[in-house]
């Protein structure tokens, strides 16, 4: 595990770690300071940041969404992605599941221990396995994988879709579909045609509104955004639809 | 009564199912039986909902029960003695259903066996199924070659056609047909029922038919007459339509829709849905 620090108590310190690059936050620094902090590292970095997607880890800092939210932004701007945010304290880690942010080792009290190596629900991208379903799930049928699924056909309305990644679904939903289900908030659901019964992300419920319609006729991804499921067109120019 | 038909090929065991109760199943085979007859072929038809017989009510042969299915499958009487003859088509038989028993009284196998046997002797044998995903179902669609799905243009009809499909699907059968049952032109065209397309895009399975709401339907359900066998009748066009088909001729669909219905046609071949709202999204999201 290859550790790289740029610097003191007051710097932005970033780690290769099996998770990938987490950027540790000072504890006290104002906004614009850590903006100039964040800034000047990734930019000190050179290629080493280019295309990548990196943690932010606040420590001991109290996080607060503003905060992040311009974090991610001058992250974006770099052509960086923010994975997800982590603390080392268990309460502000609560809060920060809550705003869709999920630790990267869940252990069984439900926080998260930084130091720990085993209990990884997280895998890297090499490591992901689909469930292929080239069909269309008819009312009464329920799939579940431990990993992510992917399905040819539609998802009707009475079947079930359960994964501990994401859905991706060459077709359309009108089903039940569950994200994520083993706490993962990074999960996302696409559909050629969105409109489900039901989509879950994590511990996220959401449901269309009521006057029902059949919705757009276009791609559309769902993900978690601060603590609530957000459904957007997929954009082929932001792959991967987390931001 | 296998004189009907040449001894060289062997007839078609269809089902006709839907899931749902209620939908017209028992409607759809009284009258497409009756159409078949009279195209000239030799049709049977079989009530597998034991226990809550309706075909021979539908039909008007009720009086002349004396066997039923049951006693065909445990050797109370020869196959030939629990066919009833319609009293208007010489080459449309039923067999009733046990009104006295249950599901249960009949197995997969034994439905197989006598499907076989009709086979030999009928260019057509319909089944009519029971409502539900149940052993009746299974027994009903035991023998069968092809199914036949009945739905009406509302959500939880085609919720439950939908779980049927993915049974017959998953029992390597062929992919079932769809008959769409009681479409309201005008209706549809207000937006305030499900239309042709909005049923076969969540389906998306052939549609075999559609036919209209119709009034008549009733009268000769309740008088026990086939409403194909009325000339006049709009759904018993529609039902003629169907026999037709299954009897391998090409019939175009008849034309539902009132006049701006084509309009409104076109406007969804180039792709124009109306307003849309917005899709799913958690409460207060932005």
């Amino acid at each position: 595990m290859a550790e790289r620090y740029q610097g003191g108590n007051d710097q932005v310190r970033v780690r290769g770690t099996r998770d990938g690059l987490v950027l540790r936050l000072p504890p006290e620094a104002p906004l614009p300071t850590l903006l100039g902090l964040v800034r000047g590292s990734i930019d000190g970095g050179g290629e080493f940041f280019q295309q990548s997607e990196l943690v932010l880890d606040y420590g001991t800092r109290v996080p607060n969404v503003e905060e992040i939210v311009a974090l991610r932004a001058l992250l974006e701007e770099r052509g960086v992605r923010l994975r997800t945010v982590i603390s080392s304290n268990p309460r502000h880690g609560e809060m920060l599941r809550s705003w869709g942010y999920q630790p990267l080792r869940i252990v069984a009290n439900g926080g998260f221990d930084d130091a720990q190596e085993t209990n990884q629900p997280q895998s890297t991208d090499a490591e992901r396995t689909a469930l292929y379903v080239r069909r269309t799930l008819r009312s009464g049928s329920s799939v579940r994988s431990d990993g992510d699924v992917v399905v040819v056909g539609d998802i009707n309305a009475g079947a079930q879709v359960m994964a501990a990644g994401d859905v991706l679904v060459w077709g359309a939903i009108r089903g039940t579909v569950h994200a994520g289900i083993d706490g993962d908030f990074g999960a996302i659901i696409c559909a050629l045609r969105l409109t489900p019964t039901q989509l879950r992300i994590a511990t996220i419920f959401a449901r269309p509104p009521d006057q029902r319609d059949t919705g757009p006729d276009i791609p559309l991804v769902a993900r978690v955004h601060n603590g609530e499921i957000i459904v957007e067109p997929w954009r082929p120019d932001r792959r991967g639809a987390r931001s | 009564m296998g004189e009907e038909r040449q001894q060289s090929t062997l007839g078609r065991i269809i089902t006709i199912t839907s899931g749902k109760g209620g939908v017209g199943k028992t409607t759809t085979t009284a009258n497409i039986g009756a159409a078949l007859a009279s195209l000239g072929r030799s049709v049977v038809l079989i009530d597998a909902d034991i226990g809550l017989r309706n075909l021979d009510i539908v039909l008007g042969l009720e009086n002349r029960i004396v066997y039923d299915l049951v006693d065909i499958v445990e050797g109370t009487c020869k196959l030939r003695q629990a066919m009833i003859r319609d009293k208007r088509l010489n080459s449309l038989y039923l067999i009733p259903a046990a009104q006295t028993r249950e599901k249960d009284a009949v197995s997969p196998q034994q439905m197989r066996t006598l499907c076989e046997e009709l086979r030999r002797q009928f260019d057509f044998t319909l089944i009519d199924s029971p409502a539900g995903i149940e052993q009746g179902f299974r027994n009903s669609i035991a023998g069968a070659d092809d199914v036949v799905v009945v739905t009406n243009p509302e959500v939880s009809s085609v919720r439950d056609a939908d779980r049927i499909v993915g049974l017959v699907e998953a029992s390597e059968l062929p992919t079932p047909r769809l008959i769409l049952n009681r479409l309201d032109p005008a209706l549809v065209r207000r937006g305030d029922m499900m239309s042709v397309d909005d049923v076969t895009d969540i389906l998306a399975i052939p549609l075999l038919g559609v036919v209209p709401n119709d009034e008549t339907i009733v009268t000769s359900t309740n008088r026990g007459e086939p409403a194909a066998l009325d000339l006049e009748s709009r759904a018993g066009q529609a039902f003629r339509n169907i026999a037709a088909r299954l009897n391998g001729e090409d019939v175009p669909f008849m034309v539902l829709e009132e006049p701006d219905g084509a309009w409104r046609k076109f406007l969804r071949t180039i792709g124009f849905r109306g307003n849309r709202s917005e899709p799913v999204r958690g409460k207060g999201a932005s």
